[in-house]
């Protein structure tokens, strides 16, 4: 008896002591997740996008048992904590998606422009213009819309990424982190802003 | 020409007629000043060694140009040869030499004379001028003077900085060359008269930021004025054959018919305003532009501007000079056909009245969002004065894959908003789209902030139609609804009042439907909706999923689609506790229930069930939490961690148990297809 009186509050002190979490804003895991987008969008990995994450293997047609649904639970419950504690980055929403496939698709487009030395990446996450002289006259108007697209599709990745994982305000370290790895990623002949000054890879 | 310069030579050949002995007349002058020049170190030296010929030499040691245009240094003018003809003098091989000058040293000959009868004439030829040559020509009498310059290829840049064109920028990297004639006429009041025939050939720049640049373009100006009083009537034309230019964000390059422009009209000087009585500019197969207008010189500001534009090919128009404007707005990227006039005029606050001609335009997204097909009618806006109703027939619109039938809009444009006169009604899959009231403000004032505000209804809408359109999964049956108060304002769609559906024997309301950039990349939708008293039957009849009975109630919160897919909603759907119809479920719902929970048939076919047809039951209760990828199932909770979708009723008692809870989206959306075209192949 007198070990239940003293057990109820240690049992109270260690539920409340789990609830006070501080979240960091995971870099590793965000890195991880920035290059997998950036070489898929520049086509530097043969990775492809997954379409979905694995399901599930808890199966529909097992019979019940009792202690193993209750087990279920409890593992079920654990999981999105281990998750969190794991802090994975979510780049899987329809979303995120739908941003990587438009950013894909202007990829092509783009290249000639990144190769020629037109534009190139900058420190900010984005895509800046560095020698106009390079654009073909008829050509710089169409490559206006392309970096004002690329911008702003840049832009909504970032913000998107953090709203996915709940995080809104971490928008500034997401684009920050993109920036450092769409800059690692160029391909050879790509130009990138360090610095504030413009150089080759 | 000063008459200081005319004159003083005049008077010491004067003396010359008649000596029959030796002359030498030598005269210095410290300095001449005028206005804004100067002259200094000025000598004249006159030997004439027998009557009839003398040699001339004169020479200013420094001359300080008007008009800020540099300064002379050492100019010699002088002529061996000076003989006495034609009660005049004159000089066949004169030289005339500068030995410093903001185009360089200069070194020609000359040829000319004078006589009280003819006046005076000189004839320059070979100067060095901007790296090309010149020629001069002059001629002076009692009634005035004129001359003509004559240019050949000289360069853009070095002639600038003789010129003087302080607005030209000087890191463009100008290049280009400067022919022809330049006619002046003048009296001792000024010039009189102004002519000029000239080709600009290869001119090139680029501004180091990269919005402005030339290549080999090639002008063709010919100009002419005429001073009355104090103003000066001018009427220039400009061609431009050949070559590209880029100005952010338009880049222009004449087709085969070259760009034109022409301006008639008069500059006053005194109040430094220009008018002009025509003025026009064409580009044949894009755009004819022409208009009438005051400019302010001083200001920089037109007054009483009237621009009369007209294209026959709207798509050439859209892609040469509108596209440019609409980067990274919903209409930078779309297919323009048909015809269209414009007029405007303008005032000095701005745009003061406009009209609009359309004739067959038709609009279409390269992104397939929306379209407006074959349009005709006319729009005519007042910035304050009342103006008649406009009016616009379309033959067809879409809205993402929803196509509409022909309407016609009646609309007031006055201030800064339209107002719609009369409802619009659209055929809309089978049934009709109402657009009762519409009211847009802030979109036709530079500045101001484009929001709209509008309500609806949709009537016998056909949900297969629908559906169809959207690729959606399947529903027969119609739809009616209204939308209150739709407002649009920094790229967000509200639907304030809500959107009420009448489907189904029952009604579905979705509250706080808003949808951020609709026509961006990824629009955003969020919203919440309330489903009730939807008779399963008549959605089952339909949806191709086996017979259900009875009604259904439901709220879908927190909905939230990203580019049209579902990110993220917390689904309940159940039976109403009070329910007037009879609850029953085929064998076929059963079965296909059961794989949407489970992700497997129940195999109820191959069960002693197989004799029946249809089943009792209590309730059906069915939960969807949507999380980015993943979804959480439930219904009513079993002890055995198990819950119900269907809880049977009677006997044979049949229960639609799910164990699943976590599940692919992905995976759900494909056991759905799946039961949908397994349905279809028994059809």
């Amino acid at each position: 008896m007198t070990r239940k009186i003293f057990a109820y509050p240690m049992l109270l002190l260690v539920l409340s002591a789990c609830v006070t979490i501080n979240i960091y804003f995971p870099a590793a895991a965000a890195e991880e997740a920035a290059r997998t987008i950036v070489r898929d969008v520049l086509n530097t990995d043969s990775e492809p996008v997954p379409a979905s994450p694995p399901e599930d293997k808890q199966s529909a047609v097992d019979e019940a048992n009792p202690a193993l649904v209750l087990i279920g639970l409890v593992l079920e419950s654990w999981i999105p904590a281990a998750h969190a504690a794991q802090a994975d980055i979510e780049i899987n929403t329809p979303g995120i998606r739908a941003i990587r496939a438009s950013l894909q698709r202007r990829q092509s487009s783009l290249a000639p422009f990144y190769r020629s030395g037109a534009i190139g990446f900058d420190s900010r996450g984005s895509v800046s213009l560095r020698d106009p002289g390079a654009v073909p006259l008829r050509d710089r108007n169409r490559l206006n819309k392309l970096l004002a697209d690329e911008n702003s599709d840049r832009a909504k990745l970032y913000s998107e990424i953090a709203r996915a994982n709940g995080h809104p305000e971490w928008e500034a370290e997401v684009r920050a982190t993109f920036a450092r790895v769409w800059i690692e990623e160029a391909p050879p002949g790509y130009w990138y802003q360090q610095g504030g000054s413009w150089r080759q890879r | 020409m000063s008459a200081l310069a005319r004159g003083l030579p005049a008077t010491l050949l004067s003396v010359l007629p008649g000596a029959a002995l030796a002359v030498d007349i030598s005269l210095a002058l410290e300095d001449v000043v005028g206005p804004d020049w100067r002259m200094a170190a000025i000598s004249i030296q006159l030997h004439s060694p027998q009557a009839g010929v003398a040699d001339l030499k004169l020479r200013v040691g420094e001359a300080v140009l008007p008009d800020d245009h540099g300064t002379l240094h050492g100019v010699e003018f002088v002529c061996p040869g000076l003989h006495q003809a034609d009660s005049g003098w004159h000089c066949k091989d004169g030289q005339l030499r500068v030995s410093g000058s903001p185009v360089g040293p200069q070194s020609a000959i000359w040829q000319g004379g004078y006589s009280a009868a003819q006046g005076w004439r000189i004839d320059i030829r070979e100067l060095d001028l901007a790296r090309g040559r010149a020629a001069l020509s002059f001629h002076s009498d009692a009634a005035g003077w004129s001359g003509d310059l004559q240019v050949l290829r000289l360069q853009a840049w070095p002639l600038a900085k003789v010129v003087g064109t302080p607005g030209l920028p000087q890191d463009w990297g100008i290049t280009g060359l400067l022919s022809g004639t330049f006619r002046l006429k003048g009296d001792d009041l000024g010039m009189t008269r102004l002519s000029s025939e000239l080709v600009i050939d290869r001119l090139n720049y680029a501004s180091p930021d990269g919005r402005h640049a030339a290549e080999d373009v090639v002008l063709r100006l010919d100009a002419a004025a005429r001073r009355r009083g104090d103003k000066w009537n001018f009427n220039t034309d400009l061609r431009w054959p050949k070559g590209a230019a880029y100005a952010e964000p338009v880049f222009l390059q004449p087709g085969a018919g070259g760009v034109t422009a022409t301006a008639r009209g008069a500059w006053d000087g005194v109040r430094n305003l220009v008018r002009f009585d025509s003025w026009s500019l064409q580009q044949p197969g894009v755009v004819d532009l022409s208009g009438t207008g005051h400019l302010d010189t001083t200001a920089g500001t037109f007054d009483d501007l009237t621009i009369v534009a007209r294209s026959d090919h709207a798509g050439a128009l859209y892609d040469t000079l509108l596209q440019p404007f609409l980067i990274a707005t919903a209409a930078d990227d779309m297919d323009v056909r048909g015809r269209l006039g414009l007029v405007l005029h303008f005032d000095a606050e701005g745009i003061e009245q406009a009209g609009l001609d359309l004739s067959g335009l038709a609009l279409t997204d390269r992104q397939g969002r929306f379209s407006l097909d074959s349009t005709d009618g006319s729009i005519a806006w007042d910035r304050e004065r009342s103006v008649p109703v406009s009016r616009m027939t379309a033959q067809g619109a879409s809205l993402y894959q929803i196509a509409t039938g022909g309407f016609s809009i009646e609309a007031l444009f006055s201030g800064d908003g339209v107002r719609l006169q009369k409802p619009v009604e659209i055929a809309l899959s089978g049934g009709r789209f109402r657009l009762d009231n519409f009211e847009l403000s802030g979109a036709l004032v530079a500045g101001a902030r484009p929001s709209w505000q509008a309500d609806a209804s949709v009537h016998d809408v056909s949900l297969a139609q629908l559906t169809a359109a959207l690729d959606w999964p399947p529903f027969e049956g119609s739809l009616a609804g209204t939308l209150r108060d739709m407002r649009y304002s920094e790229q967000v769609f509200v639907v304030g009042g809500g959107l009420q559906i009448e489907a189904f024997d029952g009604s579905v309301v979705v509250n706080n439907l808003e949808i951020r950039e609709p026509f961006g990349t990824i629009p955003v939708l969020t919203a919440d909706a309330r489903l009730r008293g939807l008779d399963l039957h008549e959605l089952t009849r339909t949806f191709s999923f086996g017979r259900i009975e009875g009604r259904l109630d439901g709220e879908i919160n927190a909905i939230r689609l990203s580019a049209w897919r579902p990110d993220s909603f917390d689904l309940h759907l159940y039976s109403p506790e009070q329910d007037d119809l009879r609850h029953r479920i085929s064998q076929r719902a059963v079965e296909n229930l059961t794989e949407l929970g489970n992700g497997v048939s129940a195999g109820l076919s191959t069960t002693v069930l197989k004799i029946f047809d249809e089943f009792r039951y209590d309730r059906i209760d069915l939960k969807v939490l949507l999380r980015g990828d993943a979804a959480e199932m439930g219904g009513i909770a079993r002890s055995d961690g198990g819950y119900y979708l269907v809880k049977g009723a009677g006997l044979p008692r049949i229960d639609v148990i799910g164990r699943n809870r976590r599940i692919a989206w992905q995976d759900l959306v494909e056991r759905l297809r799946r039961i949908q075209v397994e349905q279809a192949r028994i059809q």
